[in-house]
């Protein structure tokens, strides 16, 4: 056990000698590893999957600037340098993919996000307790429905010749209407689709917040003759106001990130013009056409893009928070 | 029995009851609109039930909600004597078990690392979990990776790369962190190995944090239809969710609307709630066993981080 303890420990101890110095701490140093040297074996299964499966990979990022022969292999395809890059932007393809998430994370932002905020300040006003249990179990079950089975949902909603609504369109006179093929609404239904099924989950992170209220507030404010809508709006939601933007930041953040799910089943060729974003184009471009340089050249545009807006996002909730999101709290 | 109250409270009454009498308008707008919404999420599932136990006729009689006049179990009877669902069922049942196992044991033990707040290279070693939720290769060149490894119609490609990764290393230690310390330190001056503190104490404790992660997992694995479609080219393999994505899309015809109504559109509209509903209830099944421990997990989790 002990020769064990010690095999184990000094590769990790002899990384921390550089960071740390002094030779007196580094032999309180070697005792503590000794002690801990199960937290380090502990460490291999996740360092070996990373490694493999998160790490390695992005070696293939090059790709972008290969003129890729698979009989050469990765490394040993030609460097074209940022031809691919060109390419997309001659493209109409590109821009509009580009376009088309803005528009839905914009879309998004505007709809989709302050609806949970909403729908936590109205179930705050549900006093009845098994009412408010039932609601919730009601409202959290959509989030666990693929998007496979709302899309089929949705289409069977919607069909032109057989769906529900059309159905009652015609019953009150109106003429059947094409949701599924027009592309003028593929944004309501995409957003009211993503409404209903992340609404209801979105709000438990506010209850939460609402929950740890000081209870004193209120029952000072009704003391003072405060109405509970007026309650709502200067006791509730200020006090919630840090999460909110919290939220928001790393909303806008993810800008980029479409819903690739939600678009990818819900869309279809009559409806490219609109719903085709970055995540779908690369999909299509690389795993459907077998274009791996452009479709590695779209993702490496996105996530350097990403990569940016989310460090920014990261440092403006430092700034509100104390910490960012990506750090542990102590 | 409420006059009797506000007589016995000084000063109060007059108050309290004006107040009763103007909120109740705005408590009914807020319960009309939350049975609303409540209704609104509970009716597509309610409408695929109605619909799958429907007959043909049924459906041609109905406008809005079916009613299944002529109970049946035609449409399940399709859908499951169809040789490849139950295999599919089952696939989908290994992999979301073994993929479950699988990612929480390394999940965990990471998170369990990383509560260590003096552990020696904490800080690179909680910079290496976190450059990769920044920063990826792409779909690309992790297909690639994939392919190279053999992953391509191999149930364990379908396991291996996935489900691991920082956001629920962090949820967990969150979780981890909440764990009373004298707790710990007690065990350690026993002589208990920092493995089974983890074992003994620790899990246990963490609860509502594991049935949270857990779930994410499982409702996520059972789902995913995408890497089976992207890595699985021999039909034998396919999961259930690929199946049933299968299922519904070949009868997406009506798409092309020539305004004739096709009798097989009508009865694949009946199949397709059966499918729909045999791939929704297994997780219907686990949901209110783990909705008590999930709300409470997200929100401990949410409050810490």
């Amino acid at each position: 056990m002990e020769q064990l303890e010690r095999t184990e420990c000094l590769p990790v101890s002899e990384q921390i000698k550089s960071v740390k110095n002094g030779k007196q701490k580094n032999d309180k140093l070697r005792k503590k590893l000794k002690k801990k040297w199960q937290f380090y074996v502990m460490m291999i299964p996740i360092i070996a999957f990373l490694l493999v499966f998160s790490y390695y990979p992005m070696y293939g990022i090059v790709l972008a600037f290969k003129d890729y022969m698979p009989s050469k292999g990765i490394w040993g395809s030609e460097w074209i340098g940022f031809d691919h890059f060109k390419a997309l932007f001659a493209l109409p393809d590109f821009p509009r993919a580009f376009r088309n998430t803005l528009i839905i994370s914009f879309l998004s932002l505007v709809f989709c996000f302050p609806a949970p905020i909403l729908l936590a300040l109205l179930l705050n006003e549900i006093k009845v307790k098994w009412f408010k249990k039932f609601t919730q179990t009601a409202i959290y079950l959509p989030n666990f429905i693929s998007w496979v089975i709302i899309a089929g949902i949705v289409n069977s909603l919607l069909s032109y010749s057989s769906g529900a609504v059309n159905n009652i369109l015609e019953s009150l006179g109106l003429s059947r209407v094409e949701f599924l093929t027009e592309p003028k609404y593929f944004y309501p239904i995409l957003i009211l689709s993503q409404i209903w099924r992340d609404a209801g989950w979105g709000t438990i992170i506010y209850i939460a917040a609402i929950s740890s209220i000081d209870p004193s507030l209120y029952e000072a404010a009704q003391i003072d003759g405060c109405k509970r809508l007026k309650a709502t709006w200067y006791i509730t939601l200020p006090s919630i106001m840090p999460i909110i933007i919290i939220m928001f930041v790393q909303a806008v953040g993810n800008v980029l990130n479409s819903n690739f799910d939600a678009i990818f089943n819900l869309y279809n060729p009559t409806t490219y013009e609109v719903a085709d974003v970055i995540d779908t184009l690369v999909y299509r471009t690389g795993i459907d056409k077998g274009e791996f340089e452009r479709a590695t050249a779209i993702g490496l545009f996105k996530t350097v893009i990403n990569f940016i807006l989310l460090m920014s996002a990261n440092k403006i909730v430092k700034k509100i928070n104390g910490y960012g999101i990506y750090e542990v709290a102590e | 029995m409420m006059e009797n109250i506000n007589v016995g409270t000084n000063g109060t009454p007059p108050v309290r009851k004006k107040k009763k009498k103007r909120v109740s308008v705005w408590t009914v707008l807020i319960y009309a609109f939350i049975v609303l919404f409540t209704l609104a999420c509970l009716f597509p599932i309610v409408y695929e039930v109605l619909l799958s136990f429907a007959s043909k006729e049924d459906y041609l009689q109905s406008d809005f909600l079916i009613f299944p006049v002529h109970f049946n179990f035609e449409n399940y009877k399709i859908i499951l004597l169809q040789d490849r669902i139950p295999i599919a069922f089952l696939i989908s049942v290994f992999l979301t078990a073994v993929n479950l196992v699988y990612s929480m044991a390394i999940d965990i033990l990471a998170a369990y690392v990383l509560a260590q707040r003096d552990l020696p290279g904490r800080k690179i070693f909680f910079t290496f979990l976190l450059i990769p939720m920044f920063f990826s290769g792409g779909l690309v060149p992790f297909y690639l990776t994939l392919r190279s490894l053999n992953f391509t119609n191999n149930l364990l490609g379908l396991i291996l790369p996935f489900g691991v990764g920082g956001f629920n290393v962090i949820l967990l230690r969150n979780f981890f962190a909440q764990v009373p310390n004298d707790i710990i330190e007690s065990a350690k001056l026993e002589g208990v190995s920092d493995f089974r503190v983890l074992w003994q104490f620790i899990l246990p404790l963490s609860k509502a944090g594991i049935a949270t992660i857990s779930l994410f997992i499982l409702v996520g694995k059972w789902n995913d239809w995408y890497w089976p479609m992207i890595l699985l080219t021999e039909d034998s393999l396919f999961p259930l969710a690929l199946e049933l994505r299968n299922v519904l899309n070949s009868t997406r015809a009506d798409l092309i609307p020539d305004g004739s109504v096709d009798m097989n559109v009508i009865f694949a509209e009946g199949r397709n709630a059966a499918m729909i509903i045999v791939a929704l209830l297994p997780i219907m099944a686990i949901y209110p066993f783990l909705q008590k421990n999930f709300v409470k997990g997200i929100m401990i989790g949410a409050i810490k981080s």
